[in-house]
């Protein structure tokens, strides 16, 4: 009965992931694949990180040289307290390595965009790495080495380092352009 | 209508100019124009194109937009490196209206950004006129504004320049994306 009841509240507790929306050949052409959640997800009551979204980046969609635009929308808790964006890219949906991350604190919303670009290889990515100032000169490249020529994903997830306050993925849009 | 799309096709790869490899995807409701590997300037204080991003002839119609992004390495020093771009009916060179530049010094990298925008007319473009690496915000500067013909070809060449030539600036990606609206 006890373990049945701590389980319901696991349950309750976790977020769900995201729903999500894809239209590929954007402007009726092969080109271009959007893919978007379809609403808020939530995270409170944890200070595990927790995925709130996978996008999956359809294989073969950005060629040799294209790149992924990924666009994220957040609201949380305007506290001193880290509240920390990670994005990571994986052959599946959860997981994998990190990109980049962000750790607004006395804020309530922010707005992330990255750039994810794969350089004459397919399997050989560079990133500018500061989503909250996506142009500038401040960032570093980190380069990831995912196979393009497979379904990939990107995976947003959520931390808290309070556990009692909340982080909100308000929408995520990712827009593959591609390029030979 | 496929065929003439295929040819349309052949015809844009062909016509690519010479001193950096571009790709364009196949036609579709926007076109990407985005290089092939990276280019660097050394050895010169010359401004130097390091590519030209085509734009075909009539795919921005009189108030469309394109987008371009590029990203960017450089020798961390005082000394300045000038990430430039300009809008030109031809290719491969230096030649053009400027877009903007930025001055990058004591950093490693930078991702700018211009967002080029017919004005009603194909031939005329406005542009936010300060510093592509801060493509957002607010700014005193006044609106740049090209007059190229976009009924033709036209061109974006992004330059480097180096205020001591044995530096090194290197454009690592570069990609142009047309939004068309008449």
């Amino acid at each position: 009965m006890r373990r049945a009841l701590i389980a319901a509240v696991m349950v309750v507790s976790a977020p769900a992931l995201a729903q999500l929306v894809t239209f590929p050949g954007v402007g009726g052409g092969s080109g271009g694949v959007v893919v978007s959640t379809t609403g808020p997800v939530n995270l409170t009551g944890t200070t595990a990180e927790t995925n709130l979204a996978s996008l999956r980046i359809p294989a073969n969609s950005m060629g040799k040289n294209g790149v992924i635009e990924l666009k994220c929308l957040w609201s949380y808790t305007n506290s001193a307290n880290v509240k920390t964006h990670n994005y990571r890219w994986n052959n599946t949906p959860g997981g994998g390595v990190s990109i980049t991350s962000s750790g607004p604190t006395t804020t309530a919303t922010a707005q992330a965009f990255l750039i994810i670009r794969n350089t004459n290889a397919t399997n050989v990515q560079v990133t500018y790495n500061t989503p909250l100032n996506p142009f500038g000169t401040s960032g570093g490249t980190p380069t990831t080495n995912l196979d393009t020529t497979q379904d990939t994903w990107l995976n947003i997830t959520g931390q808290l380092a309070l556990s009692t306050e909340t982080l909100t993925l308000q929408r995520a849009t990712a827009t593959v352009f591609p390029a030979p | 209508m496929i065929r003439i799309a295929l040819l349309l096709w052949a015809a844009l790869l062909l016509a690519m100019p010479a001193t950096a490899q571009v790709g364009v995807a196949p036609p579709s409701g926007f076109i990407v124009a985005a290089t092939q590997g990276q280019t660097s300037v050394t050895g010169t204080t010359a401004e130097t194109n390091l590519a030209s991003l085509r734009i075909p002839a009539g795919s921005m119609g009189r108030n469309g937009h394109v987008e371009v992004k590029s990203l960017w390495s450089y020798t961390n020093s005082a000394n300045n490196k000038t990430l430039g771009g300009r809008l030109s009916a031809t290719g491969g060179n230096i030649s053009g209206t400027s877009l903007g530049v930025a001055l990058a010094t004591t950093t490693a990298t930078a991702q700018i950004m211009w967002v080029i925008r017919n004005n009603n007319a194909t031939n005329s473009q406005t542009l936010w006129g300060a510093q592509p690496v801060t493509p957002f915000g607010s700014s005193a500067n006044a609106l740049l504004a090209p007059a190229i013909d976009t009924t033709q070809d036209t061109f974006i060449n992004l330059t480097g320049t180096l205020a001591l030539s044995t530096e090194t600036l290197t454009l690592v990606h570069a990609y142009a994306v047309v939004f068309p609206a008449n």
